[in-house]
């Protein structure tokens, strides 16, 4: 039979990633921000993950901003050319 | 449709210039469209279909939005459009086997703790990236190396700004889903960066 540490205390580091994940969404319940602090002092590994993902949350957001609306890759100019007939075609008709 | 985007260009009109549309606009709608799709004819045919669709609708526009930022809604309805007719395969593919890339198991056979060759190691810096395009392009990178519609859902979030509810429904998946894509996006970023860019350093 599971010990009351390992049913009610004991955190995988699985699980405790899942919750450091969730709880930048949503709140957690008050048994699950117990558990996760408990692992955290414990866990380095863990504790690095929930500040790198903090870290990551502010790198997408600037990240997808310069790449993503700069035009990291470049349309084909054929097929540039092609859209453009059609838009002028479609203008006109 | 409200995006952080809105308020970072003043410089363009709120007026539509389709006569200008490929060549403002054609680059930026295929790189997002490029990341989430994978594919280049496919990204290529959704621009297409974004600006066509544009042109129909452009009655409705209300001179609320960016121009661009409009476009961008119109994208992201097209590029949804595409995973759904994509009907003949399960709407986000989850590895089976992906945790055990990253966790061992216990006695009991249950994920535990974190393996050796992908534990978080020590990045030496605080939770404030620096200021680096070079950090960017490879973070971009990453992105591109995520499966299908991993990437979908981090523009859904962190370029749309959309609510996990709306990202749900839009992407046709379960409360339950949602975390745990979350969790293995968060997870591949991480490893990602960790291998290209604050390991090297």
């Amino acid at each position: 039979m599971a010990s009351f540490y390992t049913r009610f205390v004991r955190l995988s580091c699985q699980n405790a990633t899942q919750l450091l994940v969730k709880q930048a969404d949503a709140p957690l319940t008050v048994a699950q921000r117990l558990r996760l602090r408990w692992h955290l002092r414990l866990c380095d590994p863990c504790a690095r993950f929930g500040r790198q993902v903090r870290l990551l949350d502010k790198l997408l957001t600037r990240t997808l901003l310069a790449e993503g609306l700069q035009g990291a890759s470049r349309l084909r100019p054929e097929r540039k050319v092609e859209m453009d007939n059609e838009i002028k075609k479609l203008m006109n008709g | 449709m409200k995006t952080k985007t809105d308020f970072t260009d003043s410089k363009q009109p709120l007026t539509l210039e389709p006569a200008r549309w490929v060549d403002r606009y054609a680059d930026v709608l295929f790189s997002l469209a490029l990341m989430q799709v994978k594919v280049a004819v496919v990204a290529e045919d959704i621009v297409q279909e974004t600006f066509v669709a544009g042109l129909a609708a452009m009655s409705q526009f209300k001179g609320e939005a960016q121009e661009r930022t409009w476009l961008m809604a119109i994208l992201r309805h097209k590029i949804n459009d595409y995973f759904r007719q994509q009907t003949r395969r399960p709407t986000v593919l989850l590895d089976d086997h992906f945790y055990d890339h990253y966790f061992d198991r216990d006695q009991d056979g249950e994920l535990d703790h974190w393996l050796a060759t992908t534990s978080p190691g020590d990045w030496g810096v605080g939770e404030t990236p620096d200021e680096s395009d070079a950090l960017n392009a490879v973070l971009y990178a990453c992105l591109d190396k995520l499966p299908p519609r991993h990437a979908q859902m981090v523009t859904l979030k962190f370029l749309d700004d959309t609510k996990p509810a709306d990202i749900c429904r839009e992407m046709g998946i379960t409360a339950s889903n949602y975390w745990t894509l979350l969790h293995r996006i968060k997870i591949l970023l991480r490893d990602c960066l960790e291998k290209n860019w604050y390991s090297l350093r």
